[in-house]
């Protein structure tokens, strides 16, 4: 595991070519140069030449950044942004907020988390009804698809682990029971372990250590004769892929065994011969900043005949812990980003992250914007319309 | 006033989100493209202005408190023009984005100064009009740094620079005063030309709050070819014929192998192999005219001992041959962790000469130089590739530099064509401008800024 001082160099080698304020999220909603990678390199670099020091108000800066690691991309000098910075996130950990290391420490608590599922009581808040963020509970705690046993229609040997993620354990299972009757009716027997959080938003954050030891939680959890691990969300599988770094020998080999098997649904759906619904209707794809598989899940949402509107790519707002702390950017990123799949003309947007599945709702509530937010697995069950 | 009251009153005239004055969200408006090593020169306070009004505010306090003030768009210069140097205040137009107007009958297009070139470029496009200065970095770069910096590209060398097509603008002057420094006209020759005093004066004599710019009709076609060669000389050679036979590109930019490699690397495109050189030609008009250009050029090529010719074949090749050319200067950090961009014109039948200059002086110095540049115009970018860090590498660069500024001038040429002065070129001034010339300089700078509030220390 890299520390912030192993990236001295790394640093170092941004020409400040300044180009990453063509596609930074942040940046183009504040203008400002402290909120965009070549700012955050500055600002690193500064540490490093012991003209600034870690504090609250600098850890407060590099936490506008979402990780989403769109600089990368394309970035000439090949820096990434987003492990860099979240190596010096975990450099200044004793400068976050106390609300920040609640959520970090006790939220992840089971019993919390258990807890935290009574949110959904605010049924019984007839107020909630009438304002916004009552609208935006509502559409992000209400199942779409009910779970109802399925009779199996093939015969199969495989067996999968689910790894549902805490939205789907605690908050809204819609998309758990939509994968769960898919596998049903393919005969795919499959198991869910007692997980724990795959604990993205604590390495987002920067609280490594904390990671490293979910992840072992998680990774003994996994049977060794099972095939795949599938998940349902696009950071749960990044967090997967990143549990190798942080171990070593013995476990790190585990680590690395695990995430070979892991696949992320559309990915393992697009493998398999399966009867897709033919439903019609046009849907535009919202891609999660993690994904990485995006080439398998258009060609599912092709094949599955729906037809796929292209929109731009651009952020929803909600990155981790960034929704809370900088409300008032991720609301307008995720209004943006509403307005701009209502003017594609399609009503329905397809993600595969529940983080962006709330943005992608709050930003079509608050700008007024009549638009449906799925996951692909949802409309695989239950189809279009 | 002490520092608070400052940062209040801003705060009340400018709203408190765009007033910036901990240390923290001052020291990235320390830097643009020019490394500075330990001594950096951190702003006082950082606003980011939304309106005209509020720009003339601080315009006007400033100049009663003898403030110093940098304006800043992209801050993707690669002169120093927006180091602070004197700390003070930077003013980020960042918020001062919108397009004014664009006045398709009178073709010509009204701007706020922290508009995008490249968003300029594709708003003009869709309504059939052309807007053609195409500084490297137009996706970041704002309008106001372009003016600012007289800023040009590849496309120079067929329509010219930013400089030509500014018709008027719309200045702040150190009393906190607005003038218009021409009309909306295609032409005005009533009285001196203000309009391009202020073009190239890189914020040191007034701060440009709206600029009208010159659009004319978007060539109905464009291609792209790119020419390899084995010897860069060959490459050179082919240029000044291109340029003998009459042929007009819109673009002859040329790459070594080391530039070839490093956007290769970074942009895996597969388009650029490797090779001792390659020439990106773009030529565009009527579709008749495109072919039989590039049927021509090809045949120069081919008199120069062309190795390969690969044309564009669609839109989307275009495309990545375009950003891989583009990001060429941050590229060269693969080869080592700084890069330093020189700027300088020769005559272009001196090219061959200035291009073997150099690739002696990369053997002399043991340094390594990634040589691009716009050839048509004899505009080369030698990219010195190191690590300033290391005094000694730092010392033979500053040697290296000097004797190619040196060898440029003495064939005619100049120390900058597009990048400005700034900090970095502020020394070599005396190469290209005699003593009148400087002391011209001095006393324009003294009319306008008597009391040197803008960008001190830049240019003279």
């Amino acid at each position: 595991m890299k520390k912030f001082q192993d990236y001295k160099d790394e640093i170092y080698t941004c020409s400040r070519c300044g180009l990453c304020q063509s596609v930074c999220p942040v940046f183009l909603a504040t203008g400002k140069e402290t909120t965009v990678s070549r700012g955050f390199f500055s600002t690193l670099m500064g540490v490093v030449k012991g003209h600034l020091k870690f504090n609250k108000k600098l850890r407060k800066n590099i936490d506008m950044c979402l990780t989403c690691n769109k600089c990368n991309a394309f970035c000439p000098s090949g820096i990434d942004a987003s492990k860099i910075i979240t190596a010096a996130r975990a450099e200044c950990m004793g400068y976050i907020p106390l609300w920040k290391k609640l959520i970090l420490r006790v939220f992840y608590s089971k019993m919390f988390l258990h807890l935290s599922g009574y949110i959904r009581l605010y049924r019984f808040l007839p107020v909630l009804d009438f304002c916004k963020a009552g609208r935006i509970l509502h559409e992000f705690l209400t199942p779409f698809v009910q779970y109802k046993p399925q009779k199996p229609l093939k015969k199969s040997n495989l067996r999968v682990v689910i790894f549902p993620g805490c939205i789907n354990k605690y908050f809204n299972s819609s998309s758990l029971n939509a994968m769960k009757m898919l596998f049903e009716k393919q005969g795919i027997e499959y198991i869910i372990p007692d997980f724990e959080c795959c604990t993205m938003p604590a390495y987002s954050a920067g609280d490594l250590e904390g990671f490293r030891d979910f992840a072992l939680k998680n990774l003994k959890l996994i049977p060794s004769d099972i095939d795949y691990v599938i998940f349902d969300c696009a950071s749960c599988k990044k967090a997967f892929a990143l549990y190798p770094e942080f171990l070593q020998g013995d476990e790190k080999a585990l680590a690395e065994g695990i995430f070979a098997k892991c696949k992320h649904i559309n990915e393992f759906l697009v493998d398999f011969d399966f009867d897709l619904p033919n439903s019609d209707g046009s849907v535009a794809y919202h891609k999660p900043c993690h994904l990485d598989c995006f080439d398998e899940t258009q060609e599912l949402i092709k094949k599955s005949g729906l037809d796929l509107v292209p929109v731009q790519e651009s952020c929803c707002g909600s990155g981790g812990l960034f929704f809370i702390e900088n409300f008032t950017i991720s609301n307008s990123l995720a209004q943006k980003r509403a307005q701009e799949i209502t003017d594609a003309n399609v009503d329905t947007v397809i993600t595969d992250c529940p983080l962006c599945r709330l943005g992608l709702i709050k930003g079509g509530v608050l700008s007024d914007c009549n638009i449906k937010v799925r996951q692909l697995t949802e409309l695989l069950i239950k189809p279009f319309k | 006033m002490t520092n608070t009251l400052v940062v209040k009153k801003f705060e009340k005239l400018l709203g408190k989100d765009n007033v910036l004055s901990e240390k923290e969200d001052c020291y990235p408006y320390a830097f643009d493209v020019v490394e500075q090593g330990l001594d950096v020169k951190i702003p006082d306070i950082v606003v980011l202005p939304e309106t005209k009004e509020q720009v003339q505010e601080i315009v006007k306090f400033a100049s009663k408190e003898g403030i110093p003030i940098v304006a800043r768009g992209a801050g993707t210069n690669q002169a120093g023009s927006c180091i602070p140097v004197k700390n003070g205040i930077v003013m980020h137009f960042s918020k001062m984005n919108k397009i004014i107007s664009i006045d398709e009958n009178n073709l010509n297009c009204t701007v706020q100064p922290g508009v995008i070139v490249g968003q300029i470029q594709s708003e003009v496009e869709k309504r059939g009009l052309f807007f053609p200065p195409d500084p490297s970095n137009l996706a970041v770069s704002t309008i106001g740094g372009a003016i600012a910096q007289s800023a040009s590209g590849s496309r120079h060398f067929k329509y010219g620079g930013t400089r030509d097509y500014v018709i008027d603008l719309e200045v702040v002057t150190s009393d906190g005063e607005i003038i218009h420094t021409s009309s909306k006209t295609p032409k005005n020759v009533a009285g001196y030309n203000l309009t391009q005093l202020f073009v190239g004066s890189e914020g040191t004599l007034g701060i440009i709050t709206e600029a009208t710019l010159k659009l004319i009709p978007k060539p109905e076609s464009r291609r792209v070819m790119l020419a390899f060669f084995d010897d860069l000389k060959d490459s050179a050679m082919a240029v000044e014929s291109i340029i003998r036979h009459r042929l007009q590109p819109s673009v002859i930019d040329m790459m070594d192998d080391k530039t070839i490699y490093t956007i290769e690397e970074f942009s895996k495109s597969g388009i650029f192999k490797p090779a001792e050189a390659c020439l990106i030609i773009e030529v565009d008009g009527t579709q008749a005219s495109v072919d039989d250009q590039m049927t021509r050029i090809s045949a120069v090529c081919q008199e120069h001992h062309v190795s390969e010719i690969k044309v564009a074949q669609n839109q989307s090749e275009t495309d990545k041959i375009w950003f891989a050319r583009r990001q060429a200067f941050s590229a060269v950090t693969r080869l080592n962790f700084d890069v330093v961009a020189e700027d300088l014109v020769v005559p272009t039948d001196r090219l061959v000469d200035m291009v073997h200059k150099i690739q002696e002086l990369s053997l002399k110095y043991n340094i390594i130089i990634a040589i691009m540049g716009h050839s048509g115009d004899g505009n080369l970018h030698p990219h010195f590739s190191l690590d300033l860090r290391d005094q000694d590498q730092k010392q033979r660069f500053e040697l290296a530099e000097r004797e190619m500024l040196d060898y440029a001038t003495s064939l005619g040429g100049t120390i900058t064509g597009e990048h400005g002065v700034g900090t970095v070129k502020r020394a070599h001034m005396h190469l290209v401008n005699e003593e009148p010339n400087l002391r011209f300089m001095r006393m324009i700078k003294n009319i306008f800024d008597p009391k040197n509030i803008f960008n001190p220390d830049k240019i003279l």
